[in-house]
């Protein structure tokens, strides 16, 4: 049983014994020092992420009490729900939500939809199937900016990927990116095939840790190929599945470069997401409250949302 | 004789199985990574040939190349590198140190400040875009590297933290105690004990943060507009934007922002990709 201790209880009879270490000599300046020591090591971490992510955050709550526009006023001034009254009131807010949660579903279910079939497609070892792990990751670390001007020109008039859509009748003659129906739908299928290889990835590792035994036993128990992949792939696949779909999908929903270099949230509002809008507000509209307005409603719906999902899934991260 | 012939179809079978697996893995992938092979293959043509349209290479050049860095690639890429050097150097200094601490001592506050840190990866930069941009902007920092790294500082930390911390706790501390035990002090053990061991982990969070810095967007666009201080996303941008280049100008121009993020992510992989798995989704 003395193995099977857990790490905490472990970690905390071992620094037991380093305290009784420093209490063995004699106390004094060097003492106060050693009981500094784990402070000054944390220190510089803390003050990173207070100075330069939660203090402003808390700015940002601030400033969006203030409705502050950079016409009427030089600074800010506390006008309590006016900024939240202003955007919950305009239809350009709740028309580009919609088109942010059509955009964050559609990645996840493209990067789940293509991401399983490919993450057991490279299940199976092969001579290349390493290789091809490797390569597949290449989009996902490649910048945004990059890929987004690379889109721009396969699908522009005369791209390779227009081209074929064009053989299909899908497009016509302009860039599906300059039709109000298509932009949305192009810019998430881009968003999707950005995102894909981490999902797959997630999903090959837990494939991968999935016992073979449990196939072989299924297979003498006479389960059909279909039954094994339902009863065992799936439900062992399920948790990892849930929570790379929480994470990747609050990375698309705080999406802003793909569309801004692609479309700038056009033609006319149809592919504005919230990021895009968020951006116009502040640089193009001067109305940092408002903006910032709209950075906290979204920071506490999906706040919400993420914590329901992962509460009605049942999913324990620290069991995935 | 039915018993080999039996064996050798089966063999057969096995081998033909394999090459239709690995033509599978091959094919799709290669679908998927069309665009970066077009983007690859086209940096190298001529105008004239992207022109014609096609996906197969009829020619070679390097002049694109050359016409991109004439249009403010040199000083773009040289504020990429400062900026992403610095914030990766600073980075993986703090962490580690951050991460020995959470590790290796218990404090009173320990549980608190972990979770602190932690916090700051559940605020997105878009959150806090508006709040930064005028601070930054009431302390003269726009336009300035300066500025630009201390908004980049927050990006990789808290995953930075909690690979290394992950990396330490699966080490046990025994060995290091015995060695303080035996009269070694904490920073002789630090440098021959700890450091080694952390050294991959070191190294993946190093070139981690290094990716996010250099292909930063919303931030460089939102606090950078001076020619002199932009960044290589800027840059690219205005390549497309600010003249009407050519098209192989602008492909040359994302081979060079994209290749020395995918050169290093192939050189450390396999430590980056298994701990940022671990730190996604247990995170």
């Amino acid at each position: 049983m003395v193995q099977t201790r857990p790490v905490g209880q472990r970690l905390a009879v071992g620094s037991q014994a380093g305290d009784n270490y420093v209490r063995a000599r004699p106390k004094g300046p060097g003492h106060r020092l050693k009981l500094l020591t784990p402070y000054c090591l944390t220190g510089p971490a803390l003050a990173v992420i207070v100075a330069v992510t939660l203090a402003p955050a808390a700015y940002g709550v601030w400033l969006s009490f203030t409705n502050w526009q950079f016409l009427t006023s030089t600074s800010p001034h506390f006008q309590g729900l006016d900024a939240y009254r202003a955007i919950f009131s305009s239809p350009a807010f709740w028309s580009a939500f919609g088109h942010t949660w059509f955009w964050t579903i559609g990645t996840v279910i493209i990067e789940v939809g293509v991401g399983l079939p490919l993450a057991l497609l490279l299940s199976k070892p092969t001579k290349v199937s390493g290789l091809m792990t490797s390569l597949l990751l290449l989009p996902w670390v490649t910048p945004f900016v990059v890929v987004s001007y690379s889109w721009l020109y396969l699908l522009g008039t005369g791209g390779p990927v227009h081209s074929v859509l064009q053989a299909f009748g899908i497009v016509g003659q302009a860039s599906p990116l300059a039709s109000p129906t298509l932009a949305l739908p192009v810019l998430t299928v881009i968003s999707g095939w950005k995102g894909l290889p981490f999902m797959t990835v997630a999903i090959l590792a837990a494939r991968r840790g999935i016992d073979e035994n449990l196939y072989e036993a299924a297979a003498i128990d006479g389960a059909a190929r279909s039954q094994r992949f339902r009863l065992i792939t799936l439900p062992l696949l399920r948790n990892v599945m849930i929570v790379m779909s929480v994470v990747l999908g609050v990375l698309a929903f705080y999406s802003f470069d793909l569309v801004w270099i692609l479309t700038q949230g056009g033609p006319g509002t149809s592919s504005t997401i919230s990021g895009v809008l968020i951006y116009q507000q502040f640089f193009l509209n001067g109305a940092p409250g408002q903006a910032a307005a709209m950075g906290v409603s979204l920071f506490v719906i999906l706040l919400v949302v993420s914590g329901l999902l992962l509460t009605l899934t049942r999913v324990n991260r620290r069991e995935v | 004789m039915t018993v080999k012939m039996l064996a050798l179809s089966k063999r057969q079978k096995q081998s033909y199985g394999h090459a239709v697996l690995v033509t599978a893995q091959v094919l799709v992938v290669l679908v998927l990574l069309f665009p970066m092979i077009w983007l690859y293959e086209g940096a190298f043509r001529t105008n004239l040939d992207l022109d014609n349209g096609g996906v197969i290479p009829h020619s070679f050049t390097l002049a694109n190349f050359q016409s991109a860095l004439d249009q403010g690639f040199p000083t773009a890429m040289r504020n990429s590198l400062l900026v992403s050097l610095v914030v990766s150097l600073v980075v993986t200094t703090v962490a580690t140190l951050g991460a020995y601490g959470l590790a290796r001592f218990s404090f009173k506050g320990r549980g608190l400040i972990g979770t602190t840190i932690l916090a700051g990866q559940a605020i997105p930069g878009l959150v806090i875009l508006v709040p930064l941009v005028v601070v930054l902007q009431k302390l003269h920092l726009t336009n300035s590297l300066v500025g630009l790294a201390i908004v980049y500082l927050p990006l990789g930390l808290p995953v930075a933290i909690y690979m290394l911390r992950s990396a330490l706790i699966a080490f046990s501390s025994d060995i290091e105690e015995a060695a303080m035990c035996d009269g070694a002090n904490r920073v002789a053990v630090v440098r021959h004990m700890v450091l080694p061991l952390l050294r991959p982990t070191v190294i993946a969070i190093g070139a981690f943060t290094f990716t996010l810095c250099w292909g930063e967007y919303l931030f460089a666009l939102s606090l950078l507009t001076s020619t002199s201080s932009k960044t290589l996303p800027l840059a690219l941008q205005d390549l497309f934007s600010l003249y009407t280049l050519p098209l192989g100008t602008i492909l040359a121009g994302g081979v060079l922002v994209s290749l020395p993020v995918v050169l290093l992510f192939l050189a450390v992989q396999r430590h980056l990709v298994s701990g940022l798995l671990a730190g996604a989704t247990k995170g």
